[in-house]
């Protein structure tokens, strides 16, 4: 019955840890990609860059702009040249080109995808308006505007996916417990009919609980530690930015305390509240 | 010592396990409390466990209200009734010795007083050689005896005994008797509950017949009457 105990638990564990760091897991892919949506204002060709200049110091003093970046229309090129470094055609025809037909542009970067909207319109009320050629704000704002509602829904539906598994795992782990304290209730009467205080009695139990908790996160980390290991290369390989073994190494004690920590409280509240019924004696 | 006044107790709204039960058992007393199945016989001794609470009135165990008595002082109360039940209940995984010594550590008492206290009073039921077994390995009679052995170690002033005999053949029962008997004579109040009317007939001690939840007659000393 112990063992059966035991690995619920450690399975209940698992799956608090796992939530956990899926929710971390999920928060820095979110961010990456609000860091991805940006929008581009492209600026025609006679553009002064003092003007330009201006304008990126007034971006910059905005409260929803995070970050503005400025590429000038010979950085332009040399990006382009660089990207087309192996396409012969694409080369020589700029080249044939005696002025730079890229136009300078400022890369804005919002605080996050809801604000472009007010950046646009402050762009476009701003007296220089007939500077800028082109914002492909409205070619990225579907995308844009979709990613902010999938952020939105999986923040929610992630927390509240995530609290009821917890609550399942918690439940399924006490109800472990009660049928456990359930097959020694025989004994609980007896201890309490020849004289047993309810702390005599409870005492096993709650040390119990606590064992329980203990072993059950030992041998939770145990499966958490290879996993991350193996999970989290193949995950640092698609996203750079989420490097999921530094993240174990660096919060290590601080996961294993709660980690523990839970177990224990799991333990010992089961084992507490199961036992409750049969003191009644 | 005990001191029943005006006991009641209705588990349901049709019909009432005890009515208005008042009877007073004396120190050193061997008090029988007869009476067919369901005539409220286990119910009394509950309620004197304080495994159930009364409906009404009032249960004295020397200056004690039993229903009233807290949870904390609930343990301390048990440890001066000792019970006998006619399943034993003893704990199948423990040896004989282990069952009477484990009421002793129950309360908190030491490995040193254990081990002076359970030999003796294991010698006491007469099961000497027996301490080593577990009750599988024991008689109905034997078990029963290891149980009256877990009841007397506290040293209690009363001993209450459920249908002490209701699972043993009549050798056995007349063993466990004789024993209760003794122990009376050793100076222990004895309240035995049973609807064995030969054993009734031949003890001639006091007996307190319970008919339909009330008390029918109280004689000292008393028959069994069937009515």
């Amino acid at each position: 019955m112990s063992t059966a105990t035991v690995l619920i638990m450690t399975v209940t564990l698992l799956a608090w840890t796992s939530i956990f760091l899926l929710n971390v897991v999920l928060t820095s892919v979110l961010g990456v990609l609000e860091q991805k949506v940006d929008i581009s204002v492209y600026f025609n060709l006679d553009a002064k860059e003092a003007d330009i200049l201006t304008l990126k110091s007034k971006l910059d003093n905005l409260e929803e702009v995070k970050n503005v970046e400025y590429v000038s229309a010979g950085e332009a090129l040399k990006i382009f040249k660089k990207r087309h470094s192996d396409d012969e055609i694409m080369l020589k025809s700029i080249q044939e080109l005696s002025d730079n037909p890229l136009e300078a542009s400022l890369n804005v970067l919002a605080k996050d995808a809801s604000k472009y909207e007010t950046v646009v319109s402050f762009l476009g009320q701003n007296k220089f308006g007939n500077i800028i050629s082109k914002i492909n704000y409205a070619e990225n704002k579907i995308v844009i505007d979709r990613l902010g509602n999938i952020i939105g829904v999986l923040r929610q539906s992630g927390l509240a996916a995530g609290l009821i598994l917890a609550l399942i795992a918690f439940l399924v782990a006490f109800n472990t417990v009660r049928l456990a304290i359930y097959s020694s209730r025989e004994e609980i009467t007896i201890m309490k009919l020849v004289g047993a205080s309810n702390r005599f009695v409870r005492g096993p139990f709650i040390v119990e609980g606590v064992l329980h908790g203990l072993v059950s996160s030992a041998f939770s980390f145990m499966v958490i530690i290879p996993g991350v290991a193996v999970i989290g290369p193949k995950l640092f390989n698609f996203l750079p930015e989420i490097n999921l073994v530094n993240y174990l190494g660096d919060n290590f004690w601080s996961l294993l305390l709660f980690q523990t920590l839970g177990g224990i409280t799991l333990g010992v509240f089961s084992s507490w509240f199961a036992i409750r019924k049969y003191l009644k004696v | 010592m005990i001191r029943f006044e005006n006991v009641s107790k209705i588990y349901n709204s049709h019909s009432a396990a005890l009515k208005d039960v008042s009877f007073e058992v004396n120190h050193h007393e061997f008090v029988s409390v007869v009476g067919k199945s369901g005539a409220g016989k286990t119910t009394l001794l509950k309620l004197l466990l304080a495994e159930e609470k009364p409906t009404g009135g009032k249960i004295f165990f020397n200056r004690q209200n039993i229903p009233t008595v807290s949870q904390k002082e609930l343990p301390i109360l048990r440890r001066q009734i000792g019970a006998i039940f006619q399943d034993f209940k003893l704990l199948p995984n423990k040896t004989a010795y282990e069952n009477v010594a484990f009421a002793m550590q129950v309360v908190g008492k030491s490995e040193l007083e254990i081990k002076s206290d359970v030999p003796k009073v294991l010698d006491l039921v007469g099961l000497k050689d027996k301490a080593d077994n577990f009750p599988r390995e024991l008689s109905g009679g034997e078990k029963q005896r290891v149980a009256i052995a877990r009841a007397l170690v506290h040293r209690p002033s009363v001993i209450v005994a459920d249908e002490p005999t209701g699972n043993l053949d009549p050798i056995n029962t007349w063993d466990i008797i004789r024993l209760l008997i003794k122990i009376n004579e050793l100076g222990t109040t004895v309240i035995l509950a049973t609807h064995d009317k030969e054993i009734i007939n031949a003890l001639e001690k006091r007996v307190v017949s319970l008919e339909g939840g009330v008390v029918a007659r109280d004689e000292n000393p008393g028959r069994y009457v069937m009515s």
